[in-house]
């Protein structure tokens, strides 16, 4: 039998209490926990003695070898701490003491003090997240894209989470336990903020502005493109010439996916999907026209 | 320093109670507490620590020094602690005398 398992689960803060009855019922199980984690806790096997644990946050601990000799004098052994301020506890379990003897914080006031400290901590964050969905939702409408969709909307819903969560965790009494645990839905979106994150940045550094200087005796130009995520890309153009030139974006079957075209002063933008592969950009001089002599052509896909 | 601005917490006040008579560490007086109170009143470690933690800073009670072999920290009331003490022992008392006179006076609000 195995002696060591890690599991990978994440508590919204709001469910600190949920994931210490977890802790409990694992230890009762046999599985005693090594290390505590935000994402990630590490057990190990060991049915002889059966713990209950504590969490508490407190990112401000101003003595931490005072904070946790005050926790020994009453049985508590320190397991580990986060990046972010928890700290993990365990005190051994008598069935015959009170279930008191388990409870770190015994009266109203102190209970609130933590829960004040992580709501200070949890409204920020919501309000970040909602500021960076705003961000995102403008970024969106100038260039759409799944990356830029996906990073809005879980920023959006992870911020109205965080600010529920920590009114929740604010006021116990009026919001009650919640039904069914959000670890799973904070978890998604949570990954799916980072992979959108991550992707986004991939696909804006491969796609960054182009300008080329016009040479009016080498038309047409075309410039080979490879798009590896299968997204919503915006043909941004902006010409500056003394000729009509179109532009056209084909995909290696000769399939036009977009087109446009002017003169003179040309802005124009148009969005397209494409998949993963190869493409040609194409400038060239429109039908009928006589070659220009003289301008600058800048072209972004992004 | 002065009078607490407003009603100390049963936590605040049964530590400075527990201090009154000399230094005492922190599984001192959580037991002490639990003695006096008649098992009402119960301080955790995480309501200790903060407690402590806030008193220290407002300069009601200090650490003391400790055998080095001792993991336990000793606490000391320090005069202004004292005196919060003594202020608030007097404000209740002054409640409970209130509460008494209206509770076994027998007589009731004219209509």
């Amino acid at each position: 039998m195995r002696n060591k398992k890690t599991r990978y689960v994440m508590y919204p803060a709001w469910e600190y209490r949920r994931e210490l009855e977890d802790l409990n019922a694992l230890s009762d199980a046999g599985w005693q926990l090594e290390k505590g984690g935000c994402f990630r806790s590490v057990f190990y096997r060991d049915e002889s003695t059966r713990y209950r644990y504590a969490l508490d946050y407190n990112q401000s601990i101003d003595d931490p070898v005072r904070y946790r000799d005050t926790f020994a004098e009453q049985g508590w052994e320190f397991i580990s701490d986060t990046f972010n301020g928890w700290h993990f506890f365990r005190k051994v379990y008598d069935p015959d003491l009170p279930p008191e003897e388990y409870e770190i914080y015994t009266d109203e006031s102190s209970v609130r003090d933590m829960a004040d400290r992580w709501s200070r901590l949890g409204y920020t964050l919501g309000a970040i997240e909602l500021v960076c969905a705003t961000v995102n939702l403008f970024a969106l409408l100038r260039h759409p894209s799944i990356t830029s969709i996906a990073v809005a909307l879980a920023c959006l819903a992870l911020g109205v989470m965080i600010l529920v969560g920590a009114w929740r965790i604010r006021h116990p009494n009026v919001a009650g336990k919640p039904k069914k645990s959000m670890g799973w839905c904070f978890t998604t979106l949570f990954t799916v903020l980072l992979l959108g994150m991550f992707f986004g940045v991939i696909r804006y550094t491969q796609y960054s502005s182009s300008e080329y200087v016009y040479d009016p005796d080498l038309p047409p130009w075309t410039w080979e493109m490879s798009v590896p995520l299968p997204d919503f890309y915006t043909l941004d153009v902006e010409a500056d010439t003394d000729a009509y030139v179109d532009i056209t974006v084909t995909n290696k079957n000769g399939k036009v996916l977009a087109e446009m075209g002017g003169g003179g002063d040309l802005r124009a933008k148009e969005v397209m999907f494409l998949l993963p592969g190869k493409y040609d950009v194409t400038v060239q001089y429109a039908d009928g026209t006589e070659p220009g002599t003289t301008g600058i052509f800048r072209y972004e896909i992004n | 320093m002065g009078r607490p601005t407003e009603p100390l917490t049963e936590s605040y006040f049964y530590i400075l109670l527990c201090l009154y008579r000399g230094p005492n560490h922190g599984y001192g007086i959580m037991r002490q507490t639990l003695e006096l109170s008649e098992g009402h009143v119960r301080i955790g470690s995480g309501t200790m620590y903060g407690a402590t933690s806030n008193m220290m800073k407002k300069g009601w009670i200090e650490e003391c020094p400790t055998p080095d072999a001792d993991r336990r920290r000793l606490y000391t009331l320090t005069d202004a602690g004292r005196q919060v003490l003594l202020d608030e022992a007097a404000r209740l008392k002054h409640l409970a005398a209130a509460a008494e006179s209206v509770i076994e006076g027998g007589e009731k609000n004219e209509e």
